[in-house]
């Protein structure tokens, strides 16, 4: 069938789109708030942190701990070791008729002075409470805290040491120890958090990308229609070269402005690394991170554990099924759209044509993510595999399937030969219709009418 | 080089928009395709422009199949359109690649023919920004680029002022003069009097008359007589049996049935001292045979 023109009007669609104050706008907002997101991901962690103390201060130094000048220590039973000298920090044993009358003291005075009180002891578990001045000019939180670790650290070496722990084996009888209950072969906490997060987000990202130039598709063949250009055009090219040229400009936009926003990401990552969290990971402060929350993050390889979680996301094939999938999901909505934007008549009546196909797909993007979000004994299985091969899910869920390695390769080979073989019969039943209703007048045309139409033309 | 539209026929659904039309333009000229709001020209046109499929019959260019998409036609829709948001020049730039004509050869034309049509200045302005008038020129324009054989003109000169009005008269007579074959729509008797050769009137999508415009024109005779006096001569045309057609301030029109009611009319008005200022015995007007035609067809 020849399409002659279709070049032009990939080339005519292409650049005023680019042109369009819409098209710049839109760029420039969305470049905007990606280059903040950036920016926020990096700064805002160190911002935070340094606003309360500091997990990190500046260029990632601790607050210093002798800040404290005296620390009052109250026993309620008698220890059987000593604890270790800080520098600059004296240390003064106190009674528990001391206690209330020093506890008002610290709490209420004015010098940078604290109280510990070690409860436990003699075959119990300790505690160890730490009390700071109420004015946090005097002694910061951050600060109060910094010095409560090392002390509690230096009680815990006294501690091992006076049960007999030698000063060689003393680190690894310090040394973290991470726990994580799981099944065999199952997934591991990161692995299930991304499991249930990816697959929406990456729907979401390619719904609304797949629909929004859909709709512009459907809007500017609206438009050709209520303007009457349409008529002037039909002269020079069949209309099939149209909905191919338009089809095709829009693809090339979304391609054109999916790789700009990537480009101002990526470069506003770099950009913005070294005012923040990037630079604490430089400088070895990550693992201080991941102490202060009480976790063993410094023993943990999060990037193994996401690449194990996310495979797809570091294989050049699975990236190029991929992009297939995402390519062919739009030509397939596309094309819809194109249908309904050649059946209306009216600009205005575009919105309330173009709602069953929104509804159709909107129902396929909830396939594509509820049942993998609700998976949790394999009961959705069989729903998830036939999302994977419904022509309106499976645009939003076989993308989020490879990624993360749910989808074995012969599957995802049939589910996009599926797509494909689909995109086809919507390209057919376009080719028919569309000759047709393009002039149609009147009424919006609905789905079942063109259907008949295109087996009256045979 | 001929256009020969064959038996062609339109159904939407039970209305039967065009029913067997048929007529041919063997040499370059402007036919006129005439008829009432919904008679079926915009059909007729948009399928000899193959927009349209036809239910029967064929359209055949230099006695070929006609594929518009695949030769240089220049199309004037009735329901003028350009995109409104886009500007001008960009806009005459793609509808000339559309008809395959380069970047280079299309500038010459554009410069050529918005310098013709006097729009010259708003080639960077969107079109939204035009008036009806410049729209109608910039179209125009688009339907010329490329100097195409084939011209299909729906309406040209609806909604122009005179002056524009004289503007795409002349452009008309450019075209003629290079020997294109013109399809002019117009409910205009006057503009399809002045350009026309042949004709179609159509009335409910059926043909009522077609032919050579002075063919029908001599065939009807001079059926109209048109006097004009100082003095009152309306009781000497009864006694004549003249049919009063209509009473205008240039003077009284009636309908003659034969050669010697004039005459007879004349001798009379002589001799009763009736000097007519106006006495003019002519064929009836385009306007009057439509008129005519499509009420005989209504009746019908």
């Amino acid at each position: 069938m020849r399409i002659k023109g279709w070049k032009q009007i990939l080339s005519f669609t292409y650049l005023q789109t680019l042109k369009s104050k819409a098209f710049k706008a839109g760029t420039i907002i969305i470049c905007v708030l990606i280059v903040l997101v950036c920016a926020a991901i990096n700064i805002l962690p160190a911002v935070f942190s340094d606003s309360d103390g500091g997990i990190f201060g500046d260029d990632g130094e601790q607050p210093e701990a002798q800040n404290v000048n005296t620390l009052y220590v109250y026993t309620e039973n008698e220890l059987d070791f000593q604890l270790s000298p800080i520098q600059n920090t004296a240390f003064e044993n106190i009674t528990k008729e001391q206690l209330e009358t020093k506890l008002n003291e610290i709490t209420s005075g004015d010098k940078a002075e604290m109280l510990l009180t070690v409860t436990g002891g003699r075959d119990k578990s300790y505690s160890l409470s730490f009390y700071r001045p109420e004015n946090e000019e005097i002694l910061s939180p951050g600060a109060a805290e910094e010095f409560s670790y090392e002390v509690t650290d230096n009680f815990t070496k006294a501690l091992y040491l006076s049960i007999g722990v030698s000063e060689e084996d003393l680190p690894l009888a310090m040394a973290d120890v991470s726990s994580n209950v799981m099944v065999y072969g199952g997934e591991s906490e990161i692995q299930r958090i991304v499991g249930q997060l990816l697959p929406m987000a990456v729907s979401i990202i390619f719904y609304m990308f797949i629909m929004l130039y859909s709709q512009s598709i459907a809007q500017s063949i609206a438009t050709e229609k209520s303007s009457r250009v349409i008529e002037l055009l039909i002269t020079s090219c069949r209309p099939l070269a149209i909905i191919v040229g338009k089809i095709a400009g829009t693809l090339l936009i979304c391609i054109t402005q999916t790789a700009i926003f990537g480009v101002v990401g990526a470069a506003a990552f770099m950009l913005t690394a070294p005012f923040g969290v990037m630079n604490a990971v430089n400088s070895g402060a990550v693992g201080e991170i991941a102490e202060a929350a009480g976790e063993a993050a410094a023993n943990t390889d999060i990037m193994g554990e996401i690449s194990t979680a996310v495979p797809g996301l570091f294989d050049p094939l699975s990236i190029f099924a991929i992009i297939i999938t995402v390519i062919l999901g739009f030509l397939f909505f596309a094309l819809l759209a194109g249908l309904v934007g050649a059946g209306v008549s009216r600009l205005e009546d575009l919105a309330n044509a173009l709602q069953p196909l929104v509804l159709v797909a909107v129902a396929g993007f909830m396939l594509s993510y509820i049942p993998p979000a609700m998976n949790f004994d394999g009961g959705m299985d069989g729903i998830i595999t036939f999302s994977y091969f419904f022509p309106i899910s499976s645009p939003f869920a076989l993308p989020s399937a490879i990624l993360m390695g749910k989808i074995d390769g012969l599957q995802t080979l049939l589910a996009i030969v599926f797509l494909a073989l689909m995109v086809f019969l919507a390209a057919l039943l376009t080719a028919k219709v569309y000759e047709i209703i393009i002039l149609h007048t009147g009424n919006t045309l609905k789905l079942t009418h063109m259907i008949k139409l295109a087996r009256k033309h045979g | 080089m001929s256009l020969e539209v064959k038996h062609i026929s339109k159904k939407f659904g039970e209305h039967t928009a065009v029913e067997d039309l048929s007529f041919e333009i063997a040499k370059p000229s402007v036919f006129a395709l005439l008829g009432t709001n919904g008679a079926g020209k915009t059909t007729s046109i948009r399928m000899i422009l193959g927009m349209l499929s036809k239910d029967t019959g064929e359209v055949l260019w230099n006695g070929a199949p006609m594929k518009p998409a695949q030769e240089n036609v220049g199309y004037l829709a009735e329901d003028r359109g350009l995109y409104p948001k886009y500007n001008v020049l960009d806009q005459m730039y793609f509808f000339a690649s559309l008809k395959g004509i380069k970047k280079p050869e299309a500038k010459a034309q554009i410069d050529y023919w918005f310098g013709r049509l006097e729009i010259d200045e708003y080639r960077m302005k969107n079109a939204e920004q035009l008036s009806k008038g410049n729209q109608q020129k910039v179209q125009l324009a688009a339907a010329l680029i490329g100097d195409p054989k084939l011209l299909v003109l729906d309406e040209p000169l609806s909604g122009l002022d005179p002056v524009n009005a004289d503007l795409f008269k002349s452009v008309i007579r450019e075209e003629m003069a290079k020997e294109k074959f013109i399809i002019m729509s117009s409910h205009q008797m006057n503009i399809i009097e002045e350009f026309c050769d042949d004709l179609v009137i159509m009335n409910r999508g059926k043909t009522v008359l077609s032919g050579s415009l002075n063919a029908i024109k001599r065939q009807r005779g001079r059926e109209n007589l048109l006097v004009k006096a100082e003095a009152d001569f309306m009781d000497l045309a009864a006694e004549c049996k003249l049919q009063l057609k209509e009473n205008t301030p240039n003077g009284v029109c009636f309908h003659v049935d034969n050669d010697e009611q004039p005459k007879i009319f004349l001798q009379k008005m002589l001799a009763n001292g009736i000097s007519p200022i106006k006495f003019e015995l002519r064929e009836p007007t385009l306007n009057e045979i439509f008129i005519e035609k499509v009420d005989e067809s209504n009746e019908n």
